[in-house]
């Protein structure tokens, strides 16, 4: 106010009041409202971008400054019990193109730079160029799974409407080894076969993101918003990797050298279940499956189901003992060496006499196992097979597990039961086998097999049970070792150094309408006996060599596995002088 | 403050600007904090917000650095699993090392008890 009144006091009390300017009262006020009515434009603009619409401005900001960024995820990864690593997943990179912005910028007349990405994917310049000729197509993959560098190259050659994805790819480092137990993944990271379809749940991870904002030179000024994401889980095997690929090497050359269809193995820990080793032969290399047969891809330890043969003879005599129907020095009299069950013959292959319990095993006699089947009531015998796991799963839970086949019925004759005994009629797979030979060797308390060590799932796993007692487990075990000694039906299978006890079986397969010329030779075996450890099966489809004796096949290959495998888990020897202070003394003597 | 001004300004015009500043000062000295709290908290939350940037940008970094390490890592392991496959060793060590696997006779057994 007091500016208005200064002007009219100096025009009352100064001297040179003529030359005062008087005010000019229309533009002062003009002046005034131009001055007012922009403050008051500006307000009111500021009002309007801030409070009426201002979220146009902020979506223009946010769209300059505000970036989602993914946080890469990878499968877990698949360990062995000693954390070697066995399925490893890497990042990949997609190229795809955008076959309409390819069209609008023109970007098909850079010929060269098409040429040089032909090259550098291996493909075929004027077939790439035709994928992209549709201009309405928005989306269509170049290629695949291709290296960072590889990548980061066609990333240079910087043609529009192609750009590159991020993804990840399965490594499997051991190769054919393990592929059928481990399985493979498609090309989307999605597990197809083996564990990785079984555990695909537990090893994918869900990826986890931030909001961001960026400043001018795209660095990350302030994380708005995470979102965290799943962790994709690890999962430790009971597999020794070690033995795993001691036994495919064994298999494999097994399988060439007596010309078998396949060949399968499996190493399983007598004490708790866990399967050291699984192997199949003929294999298949997981890392590059553009040629491969389905039937490499099959798990054979656990979805082929075989008439066992004399492998499974241990059990007619476990079962006998169990029943006290003979005790374990008694003698029976397979004489002569044949006989008749309603109209079919069981016969030994010549006239083997008066067999102690033990040598009945040790010379795989079927009449002795006859005998002693038809010794116990039929529900006893039939409840030991049960128990000893050869008509249920073995609890790996693994994806196309086989039960077997067993014909339930409810009368038996007794030839029927007399094949039982000796292993027709019954179809099981190797892993049923290896849980019977574990469960014997375990002291009778048959133990789930187990594949998987650190296992978070709650699906159903069988209780360790007893299913025999310790006595008669324990007697058929050492019966077992005099198959590997002088005089049983396989020498070969010994292993220096140690005390092995093991069965063979020699199965003729079955066709339709009785049994054909093709052999199924099969190992079972357990070491050391004196204090077992391990329990190993060796199974050889169809060898078509010389050789199709499982005492000559079989046998040799599981002294090889095994030896192996005793070796690598430091156990020690059972069936020799073993003290370092021998060798010592010896060494400080000179000798 | 106009009234003091208007009441000095007859009696005396030699006075000192910089002394009535101080003793203007002085005389609102909460005021006076106030102010300057007031522009260091400023100045402060400027110096913050800077900072936490330049945390954030080395966080990134770090992030950056960390999955990448992760992926040399994941090839390495492919590599050393590559190299050390067990059959691999085998082969070479009874290859170039002439080495084999010994005989159930030539074992020696170290207990550690």
């Amino acid at each position: 106010m007091s500016l208005f009144n200064l002007p009219a006091k100096k025009a009352k009390t100064g001297a040179r009041q003529n030359v005062t300017p008087s005010l000019v009262q229309w533009r002062f006020v003009l002046v005034i409202a131009l001055v007012v009515s922009v403050f008051t434009g500006l307000g009111v603009r500021a009002a309007y971008i801030q409070v009426i619409a201002p979220d146009n401005l902020i979506q223009q900001g946010d769209s300059r400054t505000m970036r989602t960024r993914n946080m890469p995820t990878y499968r877990g990864i698949i360990t062995d019990r000693n954390g070697v690593e066995l399925a490893v997943s890497v990042p990949v990179r997609a190229i795809y193109a955008d076959p309409k912005i390819i069209h609008e910028q023109d970007g098909l007349a850079q010929q060269d730079r098409w040429e040089a990405l032909a090259d550098v994917l291996g493909q075929d310049v004027e077939k790439l160029r035709s994928k992209v000729q549709n201009p309405k197509r928005r989306f269509v993959y170049l290629q695949r799974q291709v290296s960072p560098a590889m990548a980061d190259y066609v990333a240079k050659l910087g043609i529009p409407g192609i750009y590159l994805r991020r993804e990840s790819r399965r490594y499997y480092p051991n190769g054919e080894v393990t592929a059928q137990l481990i399985g493979i993944t498609d090309v989307d990271d999605k597990g197809i076969e083996g564990l990785e379809r079984l555990y695909n749940d537990w090893l994918t991870g869900t990826p986890g993101s931030r909001v961001i904002r960026r400043d001018a030179k795209g660095r990350q000024v302030e994380v708005l918003k995470t979102t965290d994401g799943e962790k994709a889980g690890d999962l430790t095997l009971t597999i020794d990797q070690r033995i795993q690929a001691l036994a495919y090497r064994e298999i494999k050359e097994a399988m060439l050298y007596y010309k078998a269809a396949s060949a399968s193995a499996i190493v399983v820990d007598v004490h708790t279940g866990d399967i050291l080793a699984m192997v199949n032969a003929p294999s298949f290399n997981p890392n590059d499956r553009s040629n491969v047969s389905p039937h490499r891809m099959r798990n054979r330890v656990i979805t082929d189901a075989f008439e066992p043969g004399s492998s499974l003879k241990p059990i007619a005599v476990l079962s006998a003992l169990e029943f006290g129907s003979v005790k374990v020095d008694d003698i029976i009299d397979t004489n002569p060496g044949w006989m008749r069950l309603g109209g079919s013959l069981v016969k030994d292959h010549r006239n083997l006499g008066k067999l102690t319990l033990e040598e009945i095993i040790q010379h795989s006699s079927n009449m002795g196992t006859s005998k002693l089947a038809l010794g116990v009531p039929k529900q006893f015998l039939l409840d030991t097979y049960y128990n000893m796991g050869l008509m249920s799963d073995t609890g790996t839970n693994l994806p196309g597990e086989s039960n077997g086949l067993f014909h339930e019925r409810s009368r038996w004759s007794d030839f029927e039961l007399a094949t039982l005994s000796f292993g027709y009629g019954i179809s099981v797979t190797t892993a049923q086998l290896a849980r019977m030979y574990a469960t014997i060797a375990n002291g009778g308390v048959n133990m789930p097999l187990n594949i998987v060590k650190n296992t978070d799932n709650q699906a159903y796993q069988p209780e360790p049970q007893r299913v025999v007692s310790k006595a008669s487990a324990d007697a058929v075990l050492s019966m077992l070792e005099s198959v590997t000694q002088r005089g049983g039906t396989a020498t070969k299978a010994a292993v220096p150094g140690y005390r092995v006890g093991g069965k063979t079986g020699t199965s003729r397969k079955a066709i339709a309408g009785g049994y054909g010329d093709e052999y199924v030779n099969i190992f079972a075996g357990v070491a050391p006996l004196s204090d077992p450890q391990i329990v190993t099966v060796v199974l050889i489809n169809e060898p078509s060599g010389d050789l199709y004796y499982a005492g000559d096949t079989a046998a040799p290959v599981f002294s090889a596995i095994t030896g192996g495998a005793l070796q690598l888990l430091n156990i020690l020897p059972d069936d020799k002088q073993v003290t370092s202070t021998t060798w010592l003394n010896g060494e400080r003597n000179g000798s | 403050m106009t009234s003091q001004q208007s009441q000095r300004t007859p009696t005396s015009t030699n006075f000192s600007l910089v002394l009535i500043l101080v003793s203007d000062l002085a005389r609102n000295k909460l005021r006076v904090l106030l102010y300057l709290m007031v522009v260091t908290s400023a100045i402060a939350v400027v110096l913050g917000s800077h900072l936490n940037r330049q945390q954030n940008i080395v966080m990134e970094s770090l992030m950056q650095e960390k999955d990448d390490l992760d992926v040399e890592w994941r090839n390495l392991v492919l590599e050393q699993r590559a190299l050390t496959e067990h059959n691999r060793i085998e082969n070479e060590v009874e290859k170039n090392l002439d080495m084999y696997r010994p005989s159930a006779e030539e074992e020696v057994v170290v207990k550690i008890k």
